[in-house]
Parts: structure tokens; sequence; C-alpha cells
């Protein structure tokens, strides 16, 4: 499947934080095979810095919810800092319950919300959807 | 101290969220990899990267049984 390329011409750049090792490989297997760069990020090593730096086109970040304090910062710092406010963000939980009723506050973030156990075909139409809504955004008007 | 109601509610509920994220993710790692095993196939892909998602898959699957393990272990405490 081809992607499309971002506005600098290159495949678009997805950075995935996730704190488990064996959902970050699947993420660059699934996204590379499909066209994409990848980065992958522990939660532990994560930085905002960093994610400025990087500039990803989008990331896929794994909320655990309930007691998962660094990935609600995460979104916060992400959302409020004017570099990285508009990045799109694809959240992958298992938390069905409560990210639904928060699926309205979440969608005025900006974020697109994936529950676990997912389709692979299911997350990467979100992500694509995701980033061309960020497209949308930022082209010129005419 | 004992504890309030509301705390043993919330500390319960939050243990079930934990819970929950620690099966569900193996699951979601297991659903996936079998998803790119039948992409892999059906495109007739190179034997040996079909190999490798079967050796993913089968990673996978040992981390979602550690889980319901450790799950049933907690249980038993």
């Amino acid at each position: 499947m081809s992607t499309t390329p971002s506005p600098n011409g290159q495949a678009p750049h997805i950075l995935a934080i996730n704190n488990d090792q064996t959902m970050l490989a699947l993420f660059r297997d699934l996204l590379e095979e499909e066209g994409y760069r990848v980065t992958t990020h522990a939660y532990l090593d994560h930085d905002l810095d960093d994610i400025r730096a990087l500039q990803p086109d989008a990331i896929v970040l794994d909320y655990m919810w309930a007691s998962d304090d660094n990935a609600w910062s995460l979104l916060n710092l992400l959302r409020l800092s004017p570099d990285t406010a508009a990045i799109p963000i694809v959240l992958c939980t298992g938390a069905v319950q409560e990210v639904q009723a928060l699926s309205a506050h979440l969608g005025e973030m900006g974020i697109r919300v994936v529950f676990k156990p997912f389709n692979i075909d299911q997350l990467v139409a979100v992500l694509a959807e995701a980033l061309a809504g960020a497209r949308m955004r930022t082209m010129p008007a005419e | 101290m004992d504890e309030a109601p509301g705390e043993a509610a919330e500390r319960a509920r939050m243990q079930h969220a934990t819970r929950m994220h620690d099966v569900r993710t193996p699951l979601t790692a297991v659903v996936a990899r079998v998803q790119l095993l039948r992409r892999r196939l059906r495109r007739g892909d190179d034997p040996a990267r079909v190999a490798a998602e079967v050796e993913a898959l089968e990673a996978a699957l040992v981390r979602l049984v550690a889980a319901i393990e450790r799950w049933d272990d907690e249980r038993a405490e």
C-alpha cells in the first residue's frame, strides 16, 4: 500500500510511543510495511524536546488510562506546546469505557482513538485519516 | 488505618484497568501479528519474511500467556 508523501516529499514520519517493546516492534513492522518512516519511543525515554526535534507527521500513543499519568501528561504537553499542538495523535487504548466517556473531549483535542485489540486495517485507516486531516489544515488558502 | 469505601473502589477500578491493559496489549499484538502473517502469505512473500512473522507471533503468544498467568497468580493471592 502506498502512502501520501509529506509536504517535504518524503514518506510520512510516524512516532510510536508505548511502554511495551513487543508493541513497538509491531508498530514498526506494520507501519514500515505501509510505507511510513517510523521512530519508536519507550515511555521512559520520551521527552517533549525529543518530539519537538523529531516533528513527526503523526504520533501513535499507547494509553493505559487509569494510572497512566505519563500518557495524560504527555497528551496535554503536546497539545499545549505551540510546535507540537498540530501533530495528529492516534490513541491506542484498552480502556474502552473510560475513553468512550471522554470521546467528545478527545475529539476536541484532535485525538483519534483505536481500541485494543484492534484490526491492523482499522489502525492504518485511522492513521491515514489523521494525516489527511492535518494536511487539510496546513494547506494554504487559495 | 482502614481504607475509605470510595478509596477501595477506586483502587479496585485502577487494578482492574491495569490488568485489562496487561492482557489487552499482548492480545493486540497476537491479533495484529496473525493479520500481518496472513497478508504476507497472501502476497507470497519471501519465506524468510514469513518465518520472521511466525517467530514474532510466537513471541506475542508467549507474552499473552505470561500476562494471563500473572493475572491468575494475583487472583490466587
